[in-house]
């Protein structure tokens, strides 16, 4: 396919994951502090953390293909940073 | 396929005060993790978290909780969430009453008001970010830390804590479980089951303060203190002489050196009806 | 009483009772829901009529832990739309403070009758005593100004604590009955009458409330959202925005203690006049509240009947202080400043007057005595005839 697998804009970057690709993983690096808890408890080592630095001067994680939105770094995190959507729920017109 | 970024947010998005995040807390803590827990729990009991459920905290840095959330709420004044949860009960009995708070808040300055709630048993769940430490004021001594931590205040010379656990199946709380900050998995059904309970359901819910008591006393970060509190929890299994409800068994082992050695986690008791 | 009339709120008609029983039936007749109260001597029998009586007419009494858990859950209370109060007194009023001044700030309507008996600590608890006046003030720490009502007799137990519930719903406020232990069980006859004005609080979104023939601007005094409603209600201890969430801005916090107040002095023309009794021609005017005031204003009939032109100002609110009225009714007059207390109404007296006065500190576990008022009055020099 050739669509753009990753997207971002000034506050999110977004992911499309999941063994169908049908799922997008979103990283709202605005929130994020970096603590690495979603880097280090993802069981699929999709997760990694970031070079650059948010305007909070923090580092954040980057999806590297391997998620299969098994939510649960969602649930670990504790500052709200990370999501999953249904692909088709997040793109323009769907 | 392009993305819509209006369409992107956090999936908990509507149940969250989004003008007030980032919220305040340390990189790492427990409270946020927390927090989205507790409202994973009250979303799956199907209660209405805008019209009721209203979410009351006591002060310091668990305190703030209240603020976050999109139910109704209120921030009380240090160690009074239980009693303002009572007057509202009292006002509105069909409200649905969430008491967050810390364990300075409710077993140090709230002490009192914690068994007189188990005493009476009106319909409340109280759930306890138990941190062991003062967080907001600075990593004082609490009435969970340990013997033999470092604070401010202390010298590894602590008095013994309180076992939160023990403490409320004496006071009477008709429902009584412990777990970790890191049980994100599973916090959510035992704290809707705490919500559906009718009289007095606590949740001494372990967690860890890496910023401050955490750095002094073998857990230094986030990263950290998530392994540990899951590689220490061990799951007690009610057996008939009830023997895993003795003190000795539900007490929670810790070393300043590397931080929890064994947590006695589970559901200690079930209203019976 | 029989029965029926028992289940009815407004106990219409002419009773015979205690001062404490009226500031009760006032409450419940104002629509009281929650009561909330740990008990101390003298206020104990407030709180023992509405356990008796509140119920009966489908409100909830509560007996606390002790009184920091009595204030808080009277605010809990209050925040679900319902009429909540709490009764205490001198040590009680005094672990209540934190909770008041979290009432102020988050504009909880609240009512709390605190029947003074002598202090410190635990004091005299059987004998009246009127020190908390400026800790009805200043009790609390941070800046907050709590509209604060004084009966004189048993009658006014019941019409100020009416009021006191009128202004505590118009104004988002917390409110003080400030009685005292010579009222609390002195019994006398007072009337309730057929017909009450009865004010519930604004609702967001909703007309603006009348109080009084005057309509309650929402720019000074924000429609409460409680819980349960439609918008989500939430208030916090700290300094908060008009949504009620966190801002430690020091504009916001600025704007916030300003309007707080305002609010207060903008509607002080509709709380509890001051009774002026004789002074009109009189030489020396006697400041006085509660049943302190009782006492003088014997005193100012005997010294009349010798031809002694002494009068009465009798403060009925005490904060804000009716400053101007006192202004105009003392002026170019001798003010006599009488209190069971070693001097706290002389402070709002002279700073309000700007000159000295004269005082008669009276603190001996009883009214002065109209003989030692008399005597004073004669040695300032109330002139006979
Ligand atoms: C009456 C009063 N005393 C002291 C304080 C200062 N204070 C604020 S938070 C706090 C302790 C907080 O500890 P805990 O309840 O465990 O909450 P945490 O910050 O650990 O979440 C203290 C002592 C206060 N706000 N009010
Ligand atoms: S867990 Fe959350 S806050 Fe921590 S690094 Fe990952 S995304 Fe950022
Ligand atoms: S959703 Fe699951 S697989 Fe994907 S990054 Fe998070 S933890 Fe890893
Ligand atoms: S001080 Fe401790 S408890 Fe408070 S936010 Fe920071 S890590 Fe959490
Ligand atoms: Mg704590």
């Amino acid at each position: 396919m050739s669509e753009v697998r990753v997207q971002h804009n000034e506050r999110f970057d977004v992911f499309i994951v999941g063994k169908k690709r049908n799922r997008v993983f979103v990283v709202d690096r605005d929130r994020c502090k970096g603590c690495r808890i979603c880097v280090s408890i993802c069981p699929y080592n999709a997760l990694e953390m970031s070079d650059k630095k948010t305007h909070r001067g923090y580092f954040y994680p980057i999806e590297n293909g391997n998620c299969t939105a098994c939510r649960q770094c969602l649930y670990a995190c504790p500052d709200f940073v990370l999501s999953i959507h249904d692909l088709r729920d997040v793109t323009a017109g769907g | 396929m392009m993305i819509d970024f209006s369409k992107i947010g956090h999936n908990l998005e509507d149940s969250l005060t989004s003008k007030m995040l980032p919220h305040i807390w340390c990189s790492g803590c427990s409270l946020g993790t927390n927090l989205q827990s507790i409202i994973r729990g009250i979303l799956r009991t199907g209660l209405d978290l805008d019209r009721e459920v209203v979410f009351v905290s006591g002060i310091g840095c668990t305190g703030r909780a209240s603020g976050y959330v999109e139910a109704d709420g209120f921030h009380t004044t240090h160690g009074r969430a239980i009693p303002f949860a009572t007057g509202v009960k009292l006002g509105n009995p069909d409200l649905e009453v969430i008491v967050f708070s810390g364990d300075g808040d409710l077993f140090a300055i709230g002490g009192n008001h914690f068994i007189h709630a188990c005493r009476r048993n009106i319909d409340m769940t109280i759930i306890c970010n138990n941190n062991s430490t003062y967080g907001l004021t600075g990593g004082q001594a609490s009435p969970t830390s340990f013997e033999k931590t470092r604070t401010p205040t202390t010298v590894g010379e602590n008095d013994p804590p309180f076992n939160l656990v023990d403490l409320a199946l004496g006071a009477g709380a008709d429902f009584v479980a412990r777990y970790t900050s890191a049980h994100y998995k599973i916090l959510p059904r035992v704290i809707s089951e705490a919500i559906k309970t009718e009289g007095v359901a606590f949740i001494d819910l372990v967690s860890g303060c890496p910023a401050i008591y955490g750095k002094r006393n073998g857990y230094p970060t986030g990263e950290y203190m998530v392994k540990n509190l899951l590689e220490a929890s061990k799951e007690i299994v009610p057996d008939e002489n009830g023997t895993y409800l003795l003190p000795e068994n539900t007490r929670i082992h810790f070393d300043s050196s590397v931080g929890y050695i064994r947590i006695p986690v589970g559901i200690f008791r079930r209203q019976e009806r | 009483m029989s029965e029926s009339r028992d289940d009815k709120r407004v106990l219409s008609g002419k009773h015979l009772d205690s001062g404490n029983v009226a500031i009760a039936e006032g409450a419940i007749a104002a629509g009281l829901h929650g009561y909330f109260g740990y008990p101390i001597t003298p206020s104990s029998t407030v709180m023992e009529h509405i356990a008796s009586r509140l119920p009966k007419v489908g409100g909830r009494f509560f007996q606390a832990e002790d009184e920091l858990a009595s204030i808080i859950a009277t605010i809990g209370c209050s925040w679900t739309r319902k009429k909540a109060m709490t009764a205490t007194s001198g040590p009680g009023f005094s672990l209540m403070q934190e909770g008041i001044g979290l009432a102020a700030f988050t504009e909880t309507p609240i009512v709390l009758a605190n029947i003074m008996r002598g202090g410190p600590s635990t004091g005299l608890p059987t004998f009246p005593g009127q020190q908390e006046l400026m800790q009805a003030h200043f009790g609390s720490h941070g800046d907050y100004l709590i509209p604060t009502f004084a009966p004189s007799s048993v009658q006014e137990c019941f019409d100020l604590t009416v009021e006191a519930f009128n202004a505590s719903e118009a104004l988002r406020t917390p409110v003080f009955v400030l009685s005292d232990q010579v009222l609390s069980t002195l019994k006398e006859r007072y009337i309730i009458p057929e017909k009450l004005e009865i004010v519930d609080r604004a609702k967001p979104n909703a007309e603006p409330i009348v109080w009084k023939g005057e309509t309650i601007s929402p720019e000074f005094v924000p429609p409460m959202n409680c819980f349960g409603e439609e918008k989500k209600a939430f208030a916090t201890g700290l300094s908060h925005d008009p949504s009620g969430h966190v801002d430690l801005s020091a504009d916001t916090y600025e704007k916030l203690l300003r309007r707080q107040r305002e609010k207060i002095l903008r509607y002080n023309h509709l709380l509890p006049e001051p009774e002026s009794y004789q002074v009109e021609d009189a030489d020396v005017v006697v400041v006085a509240y509660g049943s302190t005031a009782r006492s003088a204003k014997h005193a100012i009939n005997l010294l009349r009947k010798e031809g002694i032109q002494a009068g009465l100002f009798r403060l009925r609110t005490i904060w804000p202080f009716p400053d101007e009225a006192l202004r105009e009714k003392t002026k170019g007059k001798e003010v006599l400043v009488t209190e069971m207390s070693q001097g706290q109404l002389i402070w709002p007296v002279e700073r309000f007057l700007r000159r000295e006065v004269h005082h008669l500190p009276y603190y001996r576990g009883e009214i002065p005595p109209p003989s030692r008022i008399i005597e004073k009055v004669k040695e300032i020099g109330g002139k006979g005839k």
